[in-house]
């Protein structure tokens, strides 16, 4: 069906447009693939546009060939495996490799294709709104250069109302197979991992690693409250995980077996909140310390108060917890003393000289850690989230104490929990998000990932208190004003400081907007669940929980999936094909079959006179049947004589055709 | 070769039956459309797989602008109006060329092609609602009358991811003269390949004509005046007495060797031969007599004779 494609030069008009939507697709995914990547797909990019621009010769076969190798191995080594990074970063090299094999249109328009997958794969790195967005566009954009580049009677911007009138048309369309397809809650199989979210929260501090954090004004996560408590915003001290091993100015998890704890905390004062985590691919919940109760799948409550979960949190989610401002953990001495007060035997020797000397002085364990409180408030320690980094062979815990004095929270955190344990005293350090910030429009609060923060808990034998030395340091971190502050350069100080002017006030409320909104789209569109579908269908009169189990929902959304496919097929993938009752058809293809195998080949054009000729011409020994066969295939055919017995003769002289294989003809005989 | 003219014949078996306006469409998946079409799978597994809503809502999108896109398919083969007029004549082996008229019912069709045999294509970049003629072409092989009844019009409008191919019912005809053959070319097949170019002969130098006359059409090329149209005088043709009223009869009867078709092909050659000299001449079928005569009528009425003798081909064929 294909006639012989002429020889193909893209012009340069189409060539730049190809080019422009594979940018365009790409970009977006710079803050996704490695530097290196970047620089590579540059490159290919200039290099494209030089050769249509100015006519640079065009890379050969040879050439590309070996690039795509060199790319390939590139984009797996540069992105640490197989990661969707690394799938990310192999696609867009191909695709700019791909540009340059352009010999025909379907190579520019493998490459459009690709480009939809490309802008689509975004889906695993952002689904705000502004980027969802962007991706939309950028598919309009796609579609429009698919239309132009293969019929260029439409020129752009034609393309471009045809594409919005396709996508326009396909929205309505888009959102039912959204509302209805059915949802599937685990996944499929494990799920490669993100790099870029493993550098969000981690399971151990070390001097620095939360300063990475606090740079970030990213969401963390939301929390609405629910009930007739508020916490006060002093008490905004969101738990994350505890830190139970300390290896001198490193602190890990420790007390990994820990079991479910069995006490509950009841009071009358119960806060009820429900929270919206952003994806963080790490094992654990955050909560209001100190949380009684946690409603979400797979997730358990710990020992000491850290929420666990069974998968890491790879998708936005969302769970209702409880929590008491007022309560303090139980210190169980028999499980939690010897790790509590577990330091590593060398390292530190000033600090422990320190702690020895305040344990020394004080008579009782509370005078210990107001002693040390004192340490900091007088000897000029000050907050600074680019402390000076300790000089190589130099101790950290030793030099952060008493040379340097200048840090964040997490220095003073591990420092003060070094003294304690080394004045005897059982200390673990928390890790979790301190603060927040009210959003009036949504009635929410948002906290960021620049609230990060690590304070201490200390045993007075009985329960475990919270001591925050860094609001000795910092006190400002305390007050009302909360969100990432402190920070002599940081964007979150540049802020807070923005934030006091008209025009602060006034873009403040808009930035609040606009969170409303994102935080809105997350809530309605992209956490749209299984829940949300059965509510839907049964207020739609479907009451899908009546036939529980995800094995029902899924037999009917194949079902449903299963029609869509069948009717489209049928509808638009019709194909004429002859009716079984066709027989007379259905023999003469037979016949004309046989023919062609007999070296008598022809045209649909051709009658049955014509093939009568044709084989008169070629092989008179066939004459006889063919002439029997055309005969009655014109007596049915053409002189109206369909009767069921000449069908069936026809059909039976067709079936008993035989034709052995033309023998050479004859020589010297003049023809 | 064989299945596809199948599959042509076993649509024109088909279309016997009279179906619906919209049947008569057909539409298929390109390669390109199955990529998209895998992509898309892809995706699907991928937004399962991760849980991810945004994955759901593109993944759909993408499928809902395929699906919306075959209205626009269908409707750009669909509002197309198309007439097939004239008669074109060739030699067998040649290229027919019909002519079609096409004209876009509502709004333009783009991104068309055309064939009345389903191997050979035109293209059109876009059809308006004017009128717009265009030539369909098919390679012949056989002498006779052709009479093609569907026009088959394919286009993979608007993103080149669905090809619709609609069956219009045309009456488009053209009629095939034999291929020529030289006498001397007999028993010699391949001196008849090499000497292509002497299929359609000048007249010989050296011969003397009578007068000069204002060209007219029809005129044959061999007997245009050159000298006078290069000293800018205009177009004149060579203008012969008639050599002694008679002229020569070419008759089927008095060739040699038993095969039909050589000696049609051997007469059509003389024909030429003989109105490229501008000789009277007539011609003899059987039972059929041509009288001598010149000019262009007469030569396409001696052609005409010698494509539909005894031809069977030109019987009344439903469709193709």
């Amino acid at each position: 069906m294909s006639a012989a494609p002429a020889i193909f030069t893209p012009s340069r008009h189409e060539a730049h447009l190809v080019l422009y939507t594979v940018i365009f697709c790409t970009v977006p995914h710079f803050l996704n693939i490695s530097i290196p990547t970047i620089f590579i797909c540059a490159a290919l990019w200039a290099y494209h546009f030089a050769l249509h621009h100015w006519g640079l010769p065009r890379p050969g076969r040879m050439t590309q060939t070996l690039l795509g190798i060199l790319l390939f191995a590139a984009a797996i080594i540069s992105n640490e495996g197989l990661t969707v990074e690394a799938f990310v970063s192999l696609l867009t090299m191909m695709i700019a490799l791909k540009l340059f094999e352009q010999r025909h249109q379907r190579d520019e328009m493998t490459v459009i294709i690709l480009c939809y997958f490309l802008i689509v794969s975004g889906m695993f790195f952002d689904d705000s709104i502004l980027s969802t967005a962007y991706i939309f566009g950028c598919i309009l954009f796609t579609t429009a250069v698919l239309i132009h580049i293969q019929f260029p009677a439409l020129s752009l911007k034609p393309s471009l109302s045809l594409s919005w009138r396709l996508v326009s048309r396909a929205l309505p369309l888009m959102a039912l197979l959204f509302l209805i397809f059915p949802r599937i809650q685990g996944g499929l199989w494990g799920r490669p991992a993100l790099l870029e979210s493993n550098t969000g929260f981690a399971d151990q501090i070390s001097f620095g690693a939360i300063a990475k954090l606090a740079a970030k004004s990213d969401a963390a996560f939301r929390v609405t409250f629910r009930g007739d408590f508020y916490p006060l915003k002093s008490q905004l001290y969101w738990r994350g995980i505890v830190l139970w091993d300390c290896q001198g100015d490193t602190w890990k998890l420790g007390m990994r077996m820990l079991m479910p704890t069995r006490e509950t905390v009841t009071s009358e004062e119960r806060i009820d909140y429900a929270v919206t985590l952003e994806p963080h691919n790490e094992r654990w919940l955050f909560a209001l310390d100190l949380p009684s109760s946690v409603e979400s799948q797979g997730v358990w409550l710990r020992g000491d108060y850290a929420i666990f979960r069974q998968r890491p949190v790879s998708s936005r989610l969302s769970y209702r917890a409880q929590s008491v401002a007022s309560a303090h953990p139980t210190f169980h001495p028999r499980f939690e003393r010897r790790q509590a007060l577990q330091l590593p035997t060398a390292g530190g020797p000033r600090a422990r000289r320190l702690a020895e000397e305040l344990a020394r002085q004080s008579a009782t364990d509370a005078e210990i850690v107001a002693k040390a409180l004192d340490f900091y408030k007088q000897n000029h320690f000050t907050y600074s989230m680019e402390p000076p980094t300790a000089p190589p062979g130099a101790d950290a815990i030793d030099w952060f104490l008493f040379e340097s004095r200048q840090g964040f929270c997490e220095h003073f955190a591990a420092s003060f929990a070094f003294l304690m344990r080394a004045a005897g005293l059982p200390t673990r350090l928390v890790n979790g998000y301190f603060g927040g910030e009210e959003n009036p429009l949504g009635g929410y609060w948002l906290i960021r990932q620049s609230d990060a923060h690590v304070w201490v808990e200390v045993s007075d034998g009985e329960r475990w208190q919270r001591v925050d030395p860094t609001l000795i340091v910092a006190p400002e971190r305390g007050l009302a004003d909360l969100g990432a502050t402190g920070g002599d350069a940081s964007e979150a100080s540049l802020m807070s400081r923005f934030q006091q002017s008209a025009f602060g006030q006034w873009a403040g409320t808009l930035f609040n907007a606009w969170d409303v909104a994102n935080s809105r789209w997350n809530q309605w569109v992209m956490e749209y669940s299984i829940a949300d579908q059965f509510r839907l269908f049964s207020s739609l009169g479907f009451d899908l929980e009546k036939l529980k189990g995800v094995f029902q929902v899924l037999l009917i959304g194949a079902a449903v999936v299963g029609a869509a496919i069948f009717f489209v097929l049928t509808f638009f993938f019709m194909r004429k094909t002859p009716r079984k009752g066709d027989q007379v058809a259905r023999s003469w293809l037979l016949f004309r079959e046989k023919l062609a195998r007999a070296g008598i080949e022809s045209a649909v054009f051709h009658g049955p006179a014509d093939l009568l000729a044709a084989v008169d011409e070629k092989r008179p020994d066939l004459r006889t049947q063919a002439e029997i066969i055309t005969g009655l295939y014109i007596a049915i055919r053409y002189r109206e004589q369909d009767r069921p017995e000449t069908i069936a003769a026809l059909s039976r002289a067709v079936r008993e055709f035989r034709a052995r294989p033309a023998a050479p003809p004859p020589r010297g005989v003049a023809r | 070769m064989s299945l596809k003219d199948g599959a042509g014949e076993a649509a024109t078996a088909f279309s016997r039956i009279a179906l619906p306006v919209a049947q008569d469409i057909r539409l298929r998946p390109t390669g390109h459309g199955i990529v998209y079409v895998v992509l898309l799978a892809a995706l699907l597994v991928g937004s399962i797989n991760h849980n991810n809503n945004l994955g759901y809502l593109l993944t759909f999108l993408l499928s809902s602008i395929l699906l919306v896109s075959v209205v626009f398919t269908l409707r750009n083969v669909r509002d197309l109006r198309c007439q097939g007029h004239g008669e074109a004549a060739v030699f067998a082996g040649q290229i027919l060329p019909f002519s079609v008229a096409l004209q876009a019912v509502d709004g333009p069709c783009y991104g068309l092609r055309l064939s009345v045999d389903g191997k050979t294509w035109t293209s059109l970049t876009e059809v308006d609602t004017a009128p717009k003629t265009c030539q369909v072409k098919m390679a012949v092989s056989r002498r006779g009358l052709v009479a093609m009844r569907r026009l088959l019009v394919v286009s993979g409008f608007p993103l080149g991811l669905l090809r619709a191919t609609r069956e219009i019912p045309v009456t488009l005809t053209g009629l095939v003269y034999p291929k020529p053959r030289r006498l001397a070319a007999r028993g010699e097949q391949s001196a008849d390949e090499r000497e292509e170019d002497d299929t359609f002969p000048n007249r010989a130098e050296g011969n003397d004509f009578d007068g000069l006359r204002a060209y007219r059409p029809g005129d044959s090329p061999g007997r245009l005046h050159w000298k006078s149209l290069a000293g800018g005088r205009g177009l004149f043709s060579k203008f012969f007495a008639d050599d002694g009223g008679g002229g020569a009869i070419f008759s089927l009867a008095d060739m040699p060797g038993n095969n039909l078709e050589m000696k049609l092909g051997e007469l059509c050659f003389l024909v030429l031969q003989a109105d490229g000299w501008g000789r009277r001449y007539g011609l003899r079928l059987g039972g059929r007599v041509i009288a001598p005569g010149r000019g262009l009528p007469h030569k396409n009425a001696c052609l005409r004779a010698l494509a539909l003798y005894k031809n069977t081909s030109n019987a009344p064929m439903r469709t193709s």
